[in-house]
């Protein structure tokens, strides 16, 4: 019992990291109607420019800050000049120049800051708890809080503020909302500059986590798409509680499951994803949406 | 068909055929890694490009053709042609099977599914490493010429490779160019107009998702031949993601684009990783961007585009 409670909160601390990536899928889909396969790529180079800022002697939560401002721009930059022009061709299309991105993106972080592995400053005390026969990390409690941070400041942007409004027409009918006055394509690349600074912080998260490295996200990001697509792709308490049960169902095959060893973790979120997408297409919170044909 | 064009064949015939015999043994090595990588360019091309369902697991099937050929030969001692064979029924019947989950998904899913398969190739290939090799990969005899020919082994792999590779062009348009073709061009453009036209939408999905694997299957058994050494690391997403490069850049939904491909693939990466080993990545990112902006039939596509408007003159 005592192993199974401490698998649960590993798995829950996971499981916030694939949240608040999952959370940037949301965004960026809810607003353009768009899976943005260079979210983590995107995440990772944002973490390096963290790593880099620390380095210049600047505290860890103040280079977060810092970054989470620049990864607005770096989004805002990003859709506004290679997302747009392609936003409203095909399908095949905007998934084909999103790996682009991803390629470029990965490589770029590469070429900068070269393939070693680096070892970044956590903003988190490594402090732990124990709680009866349970460990309480320090590292657990804040994850969940930023989580819940995020999530708390998406919801109140979403539903409370005239900007959030605006955000949630211009996504849901553009049409509509430029003829009331929404600029469409500011509220547009604000999604993508939301969702970058987003990604910033998971790649924050991460970072803290493990060492720094280019392809650090390159599991992050399939589990934060299982997370999404659980939840149903356009759902944000989706994709938070899409993430968490990611995380959970990981941790478990890990500890319960030792016939898979370390290299066939990646068949869990396959899994999910699989039998997700074939039994409830559109996920544990989504909407049934009725095509016009 | 008038005699211009059986001229024109012969001439390319026999072009392919001096090839080994005039250029130096390293390029006719590379050539056929050139056409190992088209004919998988080909399956890919027309899941992709014809059927248009987006895979980013391609490089799944070229690793489990490459692997059920090679360890076919390496456990039972069969003959290459014959490893060539294994891989394709092999890869036809997994493809064919994962075709009935992936006709259920459009676009976006079924991106995200197949790049999970992708990234899973490595980590299988690695756990099950008593039969693959694992890390230290698997190596492969590479076929011998008959003494009577006198050719080098470059020379032999490159006459196999070839003809194999033409029957697989041969085959594959003459797949897309009758009435097969014209249903798949309308399943990807419409699958309810398709369907009230007869068209079995959901059979022709999961049939053309057998037969594009079988081709990947097939490339990957060639892919042996011409390497000789196979290893997890030569199958990552990365290669996934320059089959679809490579398909975009020869032209999605053209036959002949597959043999552009097939250079791009072996040639550009060499080239990249001169320029900068770590940018060969952005250097495939920024074609993949570009030619979505610029060129989005690919070279192929814009080519038979051009000639087409020469025409209506």
């Amino acid at each position: 019992m005592q192993y199974f409670l401490q698998q649960l909160l590993n798995g829950v601390t996971s499981g916030a990291v694939y949240a608040s990536l999952g959370l940037a899928l949301v965004l960026i889909y809810r607003t353009t109607n768009i899976a943005n396969f260079a979210q983590g790529e995107m995440a990772t180079f944002s973490a390096f420019l963290t790593w880099q800022i620390t380095q210049w002697g600047v505290p860890i939560l103040w280079s977060i800050l810092i970054v989470m401002a620049l990864s607005i721009v770096i989004g805002a930059i990003v859709y506004a000049v290679v997302v747009r022009p392609v936003q409203h061709k095909d399908e095949m299309t905007i998934i084909i120049v999103t790996l682009g991105l991803f390629l470029a993106f990965n490589s770029a972080t590469g070429a900068i800051w070269g393939f070693m592995q680096k070892s970044s400053p956590s903003p988190f005390p490594a402090y732990a708890w124990t709680l009866g026969p349970l460990r309480i990390s320090a590292e657990l409690l804040s994850f969940v809080l930023v989580l819940l941070a995020v999530s708390g400041g998406l919801y109140l942007l979403f539903q409370k503020t005239r900007l959030g409004m605006a955000l949630r027409a211009a996504a849901s009918n553009a049409q509509s909302a430029q003829l009331v006055g929404i600029p469409y394509t500011k509220m547009m690349i604000l999604g993508w500059g939301m969702a970058a600074a987003l990604g910033a912080v998971s790649g924050a998260l991460v970072a803290s986590r493990l060492t720094l490295d280019p392809n650090m996200m390159a599991d992050v990001i399939i589990y934060a798409f299982a997370s999404a697509v659980v939840g149903g792709m356009s759902s944000y308490v989706g994709a938070v509680v899409g993430g968490i049960v990611v995380g959970v169902s990981q941790a478990f095959s890990t500890a319960y499951l030792p016939g898979l060893g370390a290299d066939l973790q990646i068949i869990v979120p396959l899994l999910l994803i699989v039998a997700v997408l074939i039994v409830k297409p559109e996920g544990l919170f989504g909407k049934t949406v009725a095509a016009r044909v | 068909m008038n005699i211009k064009h059986i001229l024109a064949g012969l001439l390319v015939a026999a072009l392919l055929i001096a090839i080994p015999l005039v250029v130096p043994g390293y390029l006719t090595f590379q050539l056929s890694g050139v056409m190992a990588y088209a004919v998988a360019a080909i399956g890919l091309n027309l899941i992709t490009g014809y059927a248009g369902q987006i895979s980013l697991g391609h490089n799944a099937f070229f690793a489990l053709g490459a692997y059920s050929a090679a360890m076919s030969m390496t456990y039972f001692h069969v003959h290459y042609m014959t490893s060539v064979l294994i891989a394709a029924v092999v890869t036809f019947v997994v493809g064919y099977l994962s075709g009935f989950p992936a006709q259920r998904l459009r676009g976006l899913y079924l991106a995200l599914i197949t790049l999970v398969l992708a990234v899973s190739v490595s980590p299988v290939i690695k756990h099950f490493k008593a039969v693959t090799g694992g890390m230290a990969g698997l190596a492969i005899e590479r076929p011998a010429p008959p003494a009577w020919t006198g050719l080098s082994k470059d020379a032999w792999i490159y006459y196999t490779v070839l003809s194999i590779t033409v029957l697989c062009f041969y085959l594959a348009r003459n797949f897309v160019a009758g009435s097969t073709g014209r249903a798949l061009t309308a399943v990807r453009v419409s699958p309810l107009a398709a369907s009230s036209m007869g068209v079995n939408v959901n059979g022709y999905k999961v049939l053309i998702f057998g037969l594009g694997s079988m081709l990947g299957g097939i490339g990957g058994a060639l892919f042996n031949f011409s390497i000789g050494f196979i290893a997890p690391d030569s199958f990552n997403l990365l290669l996934s993601v320059s089959f679809l490069a490579a398909i975009v850049v020869g032209g999605l939904g053209t036959i002949w684009g597959a043999l552009i491909a097939g250079l791009f693939l072996q040639f550009v990466p060499s080239y990249a990783s001169d320029l900068s080993e770590a940018l060969s990545g952005a250097v495939y990112g920024a074609i993949l961007i570009i030619c979505m902006f610029f060129m989005p039939k690919g070279i192929v596509g814009s080519l038979l585009e051009w000639m087409r408007a020469r025409n209506m003159k």
